[in-house]
């Protein structure tokens, strides 16, 4: 099932994220999926650094006071 | 009858008395009431069975022998001569004719009292213990931060002021809110005001996050009011924690066993009080390094994963892509050989063939020595086919010739 990224949050886009990448690993992944599962594994990796440098500044803010 | 007038009746008790009493005598007696009155001490001294009052004897030192027992025994004279003190006198008896029999007292043993003193302490210790009261207070537990400090002392006590200035100068910048209640902190009239402060500070209970009594320095038996059943037992029981600053060196008093901690002096208090905020602020700052710590721990742990998997995809997919075509050139290969293989197969099947249609060639078969027969251009294959006049034409390795069957 594929996602609208509105759904989407840390810790459903990791285990998607997981899902395609244990995927490939296992070779389970087509030729015919292939660049479709890619390009949705490194856009979730985008949205993971994003949620992270989002929660670190937030952090940083709270921690400073 | 001889009749006597009042005054030689007393004047003859007083021969009597000065007879059977010429030297003075030790007496030990409850002092009941005690006042002063130009610089001499006036006293009720009692004996009491229960509650009642079995004896009762007037009593007197005059300031001169004050003076002197001052400064044989020191200040002590002045704790031990209150209100309900178990005493030990040296006395002369004394009658005068006008103001009847009186103690006159020349000396005290303060050993004595304080050994009476000590004994109700004790009483009360076991008293107490076998009311599970020591240690009662102790098990309430601090708030976090103590801010709202409730102190009874007295108005006057330097400690008072000590404990105000000890925490308003704390290096931390902590600020306390204190609530100040008086009572008095030396004599007989420290057990009723004491009580009925604790029962103010009950009323307002849950405004205050503790009690402190404090009082400055002073004599021993100074202390004798903190070791009253009443008011132990209202601080056992209090539902604040009690901490007690009543300054005093070496000697602990119930109040002290009975608190939630006791410390030696004010300023020692107000320190202790601090300590424990510093202790809670420094556990707050662990937290806060706790969570810094661990967060960037665990930021990097989930970048390191999200690293990996970015990883990943930059060489497994091209790494697929690899493996599928060497797949189709191992195809492509296996199909050249493959039909390598076929031809050359069917080309040795129609070899043989071809072997095989030559050898079975009529020719071939002519010159093995076979001949063929056959009547109006069709081949004979059987006798009976064959009648006598009949034309056959037989062929033969080097060609044909006619005959006629007989």
């Amino acid at each position: 099932m594929k996602k609208t990224n509105n759904d989407l949050n840390y810790e459903t886009a990791m285990s998607e994220l997981q899902s395609i990448v244990s995927a490939l690993q296992n070779d389970e992944i087509g030729v015919d999926e292939l660049s479709e599962k890619v390009k949705r594994a490194t856009e979730l990796i985008r949205f993971c650094r994003e949620k992270l440098r989002k929660v670190e500044e937030d952090m940083e803010d709270v921690l400073s006071v | 009858l001889k009749t006597y007038s009042l005054y030689e009746l007393n004047e003859f008790l007083l021969r009597v008395i000065a007879l059977n009493f010429s030297e003075p005598l030790w007496v030990t007696a409850e002092i009941g009431q005690i006042g002063v009155s130009q610089g001499h001490t006036y006293l009720d001294l009692l004996q009491k069975e229960g509650d009642t009052i079995i004896a009762q004897q007037r009593a007197a030192i005059w300031a001169v022998d004050l003076r002197r027992i001052k400064n044989n025994i020191g200040s002590i004279v002045q704790d031990i001569l209150q209100e309900g003190m178990e005493v030990k006198i040296k006395a002369r008896v004394n009658f005068h004719e006008r103001y009847g029999l009186k103690l006159i007292i020349d000396d005290i043993d303060p050993t004595y009292t304080i050994g009476k003193l000590q004994i109700s302490k004790q009483q009360l210790i076991s008293e107490l213990q076998k009311l599970q009261l020591i240690g009662k207070n102790a098990a309430l537990p601090l708030p976090s931060v103590i801010q709202r400090i409730a102190v009874i002392s007295s108005e006057t006590a330097a400690g008072w002021q000590d404990f105000k200035n000890h925490l308003r100068e704390n290096m931390y910048g902590y600020t306390f809110e204190t609530h100040f209640f008086h009572s008095t902190m030396q004599g007989n009239a420290v057990e009723k005001e004491l009580t009925a402060q604790l029962i103010n500070i009950q009323k307002d209970i849950h405004r205050f996050d503790c009690l402190v009594i404090i009082r400055g320095g002073g004599a021993k038996l100074d202390l004798v009011a903190f070791d009253t059943p009443s008011v132990c037992k209202a601080v056992a029981t209090f539902s604040l924690p009690v901490f007690t600053g009543i300054g005093h060196e070496i000697d602990q008093t119930v109040l002290d066993m009975v608190a939630h901690s006791s410390l030696k002096t004010p300023t020692a208090v107000a320190d202790f009080i601090i300590q424990h905020n510093v202790q809670f602020e420094s556990s707050v700052n662990e937290s806060a390094r706790f969570i810094q710590f661990y967060l960037k721990n665990r930021l990097s742990t989930e970048g390191g994963v999200l690293t990996k998997a970015e990883d990943m995809l930059k060489y497994k997919p091209a790494q697929i892509l690899d493996f599928q075509s060497f797949n189709l050139k191992n195809y492509t290969i296996f199909l050249k050989q493959h039909l390598q293989q076929k031809i050359k197969f069917e080309k040795s099947q129609i070899e043989n063939l071809e072997k095989i249609a030559s050898f079975l060639s009529v020719e071939s078969t002519l010159k093995r020595g076979f001949s063929i027969i056959r009547k109006n251009s069709k081949i004979v294959q059987s006798k009976f086919e064959l009648h006598a006049e009949d034309i056959i034409e037989i062929e033969l390795k080097d060609g044909a010739t006619s005959s006629k069957i007989l």
